[in-house]
């Protein structure tokens, strides 16, 4: 196992935390402040954007094992030691990091994913055509056989409701 | 009502490694309301910084049977252990609670109502008391906490 990477503060801001936050206001500044009502979070290894999991509130998985320490006092109590920083990682990137910390031991089930971490898919701009959830330059042709490959077409009832499951709802 | 428990674990501290996990059910929602942090190692000055954070996997641990605070309750449904030799799997970044203190001290958390730290209904989820950060020497400690479900 590697030794660990120590960084004193004193000697200056850290470099890896503060590439760290480069990244994030990257994507912050690419994506925006929110993405789909939360702050995008990108993996500290690979740099994609964090799914959203059932009970994490849109944070990644931290890291097994500590990536680098700062050297410092324990909080409040002025005695000297040392903080070990985490790294927040997708899914992927986590079971690799499980793998390498603790190589006999089995990765967990990774828990119930509420969005992907593509979010879901951006409403069409004008003039343009979906198919299977995919943006598609409309043109005056046809759309081509291809094209439509796999398409379901919705049933006129399915499009305006069924006469015959009236509930009285519409 | 709620069912009330205790778990009581005596751990050495060292640092990044999981003291104490409460692991939930998709039945239950544990409840932390109260933590208790000390030593009886001989006095020295060394000091840690606690953190209970929400895990999605519990990890491995070493099993610990909560005990019924009222011994006319049935055997818990949420499961602990302390002392991971394979850490859960944390949230990044969400700190529920952190606690600084010199082995010197007691430290003690009581929630105040509707401030219990809640584990959710879902399976393999819970709490874990982590041992964040250690000044001086890892020492053993003895936590105990007490939680409803």
């Amino acid at each position: 196992m590697a030794r660990p990477i120590l960084v004193d503060p004193a000697d200056g801001p850290c470099e890896i935390c503060a590439a760290w936050e480069a990244s994030l206001t990257a994507m912050r500044q690419k994506l925006g402040p929110r993405v789909d009502g939360r702050p995008p979070r990108p993996c500290a290894r690979c740099g994609e954007l964090v799914g959203v999991y059932e009970n994490m509130f849109g944070a990644g998985f931290r890291s097994p094992r500590p990536h680098h320490f700062h050297l410092g006092a324990v909080e409040g109590t002025g005695v000297p030691g040392r903080v070990g920083m985490f790294e927040e990682l997708c899914w992927d990137c986590y079971t690799k990091a499980f793998a390498e910390a603790y190589p006999n031991a089995t990765c967990p089930d990774a828990p119930r994913q509420m969005m992907a971490a593509t979010q879901k898919p951006l409403p069409a701009p004008d003039g343009q055509l979906l198919i299977n959830g995919a943006v598609q330059e409309r043109t005056t042709e046809r759309p081509r056989a291809e094209d439509l490959a796999g398409v379901t077409l919705a049933a006129p009832d399915e499009l305006h409701g069924s006469p015959t499951a009236n509930d009285g709802s519409w | 009502m709620a069912r009330r428990y205790s778990l009581v674990a005596s751990v050495t501290n060292t640092a990044s490694v999981t003291q104490v996990v409460l692991t939930s059910t998709a039945a239950i929602r544990p409840q932390i309301y109260d933590l208790l942090i000390g030593s009886a190692a001989a006095p020295a000055d060394n000091a840690a910084n606690y953190q209970i954070k929400r895990f999605t996997a519990a990890g491995t641990t070493t099993s610990l049977t909560p005990q019924a605070i009222d011994n006319a309750d049935p055997a818990a449904t949420a499961t602990s252990g302390y002392n991971a030799s394979v850490e859960p799997t944390y949230t990044a970044n969400a700190l529920l609670l952190s606690i600084s203190c010199n082995q010197r001290t007691t430290a003690r958390w009581l929630a105040r109502d509707r401030s219990e730290l809640i584990a959710p209904a879902t399976a393999a989820n819970g709490l874990g008391l982590f041992s964040a950060t250690v000044g001086g020497s890892a020492v053993a400690q003895t936590y105990t906490i007490l939680y409803e479900e």
